[in-house]
């Protein structure tokens, strides 16, 4: 394999590292967003 | 429908597309002339400054709504973006540096384009420093807001008249630094991939910045959501 | 401020109530002659950035000797000059406000508007009046030779008007913050600075004798954002002051 090729490779995966972390922060706040609107519902109840 | 778009199609949007544009800026066009593979750092580095300025853009239209309707989601799109903003003009300052070194043999020689681009650092720095020197909430939103608007004036003067201004004592003129001199229109083409695939990161990640604000303020302050 | 009040179309002293129209020229003109009062009893404000000016003169001009400069580097040292000594002088307009309290009088008795244009003009003339003094000194110092007095003198003017209506609006956000002084700086300064790079670069075309034609470019750019900046400052103004 071509040094280029090595070099794609290597950045693609650099920006697949960055996107899985952005996809787990979204991840994440989605399930802080759920349980702080439950706790908000429980309260009006 | 919204959410849906937001969660699902943006994020693989994005990672599709930029993956195919890096692969595009290395392997469907030749390295630009006479700077070797780094050179491909131009690919990343225009689209960083495009990004940085988009953000101002994007935060000083947010400032301007909140000191109309002073809705404190405004605030938070505000300093979301400007947060962006300033990442990017990070990104922007450090890979041109490198690139200028590549192509002029100095990191730094203060061209146009790194002017500008270490004003708009200075000026979202002094935004962040605006912010964190106000403790009431409602007084830094109109103040940082006011900061922000006052600081876009700048702009069109950043974009277009420093440039012309010290072209006089530079013989490369912006053009060259882009490289456009020597742009097939392959390489432009692999320039707006990797534009359109930075526009489409900004507001990905601007969206997450804003829920996790949003998120922290309710959480802090213990609002209704 | 009881200048303010009688000149007032209304006959009842009511704070803040909607004055006619020749009444913002006249609360302005109060605003400004008030400050203008201040100043000539202490002079302090003038004395201050004056001689904090001489004294980076002396310290620019002392380490080049005799030696004549290039022009670029000449209009350089004299706008690093005067914007050093707008960063020391002109946030203390509205700072002294709040720190003698008068700030409320002031809220109370005047449109916010007037505030805004009395305070501006009052800096300006501070920076106009700085500009007419260190200037001469400067041509000296440094041995400057002017080509084109006429240019040089319009780009000294534009630049420091939009220097002056910067600084006057960075100074009402420092001050509405309960902020001091090195803050002021850190705000202007990025702003402040596409301005300095073109009253630099014109200023060394004015020194070089060039005429007025190759030199409207960068007018145009200075004058172009002084009337942004004074602009953009009159539509912030009253938000800010609101707070």
């Amino acid at each position: 394999m071509s040094d280029l090729l090595w070099a794609t490779l290597t950045i693609v995966l650099i920006w697949g590292g960055i996107f899985a972390y952005l996809l787990g922060l979204d991840r994440r706040l989605r399930r802080l967003e759920r349980a702080v609107t439950g706790t908000a519902e429980e309260a009006d109840a | 429908m919204r959410d849906k778009l937001l969660h699902t199609v943006l994020p693989v949007v994005t990672g599709i597309w930029l993956a195919g544009a890096i692969v595009a800026a290395f392997m469907a066009v030749p390295p630009i002339s006479g700077l070797g593979e780094l050179g491909r750092i131009a690919w990343f580095h225009i689209p960083s400054a495009w990004v940085s300025v988009l953000a101002f853009a994007v935060a000083t239209v947010n400032s301007i709504i909140y000191l109309a309707r002073r809705g404190i989601e405004a605030d938070d799109r505000a300093v979301a973006a400007a947060g962006l903003g300033l990442l990017f003009a990070l990104i922007a300052t450090i890979s041109g540096a490198f690139w200028a070194r590549r192509a002029w043999g100095v990191f730094w020689n203060w061209d146009p384009r790194e002017a500008s681009i270490v004003i708009l650092l200075l000026l979202y720095g002094a935004y962040f420093a605006l912010r964190a020197a106000i403790d009431d909430e409602r007084r830094r939103g109109v103040l940082a807001a006011a900061y922000n608007i006052a600081a876009f004036i700048t702009v069109p003067y950043l974009v277009f008249v420093v440039p012309r201004v010290m072209e006089s004592l530079h013989p490369d003129p912006v053009v060259n630094a882009d490289g456009s001199g020597g742009m097939a229109g392959d390489m432009m083409g692999v320039l707006i991939l990797t534009t359109i695939g930075f526009t489409l990161l900004f507001l990905w990640i601007f969206s997450i910045a804003v829920r996790y604000i949003r998120l922290r303020r309710e959480v802090l302050h213990g609002g209704a959501l | 401020m009881s200048n303010s009040v009688s000149e007032r179309d209304s006959g009842t002293v009511s704070p803040a109530a909607e004055p006619p129209a020749g009444g913002l020229a006249a609360a302005a003109r109060a605003v400004l002659i008030k400050d203008l009062r201040c100043e000539l009893r202490t002079g302090s404000a003038l004395l201050t950035i004056f001689l904090f000016a001489i004294v980076t003169l002396t310290v620019v001009s002392w380490g080049i000797g005799g030696r004549i400069l290039e022009p670029v580097v000449q209009a350089s040292l004299l706008w690093t000059v005067i914007y050093f000594a707008s960063s020391v002088g002109l946030a203390r307009t509205f700072v002294r406000e709040e720190e003698t309290g008068t700030i409320l009088v002031l809220h109370l008795t005047a449109e916010p508007l007037a505030v805004l244009a009395g305070k501006m003009l009052f800096n300006l003339l501070l920076m106009l009046a700085l500009t007419v003094l260190i200037t001469p000194l400067f041509l000296a110092l440094l041995s400057v030779s002017v080509g084109a007095p006429g240019v040089f003198l319009l780009l000294l003017a534009f630049g420091v008007i939009g220097l002056a209506a910067i600084s006057t609006l960075v100074a009402v956000i420092i001050a509405r913050a309960h902020l001091k002084g090195p803050l002021f700086g850190v705000l202007a300064f990025p702003i402040l600075l596409p301005v300095l790079l073109i009253a630099v670069r014109g200023t060394e075309q004015a020194l070089g004798g060039a005429p007025l034609a190759e030199v409207s470019g960068y007018l145009t750019g200075l004058a172009g954002f002084a009337g942004a900046a004074i602009t953009v400052s009159f539509l912030l103004f009253p938000p800010i002051w609101e707070g």
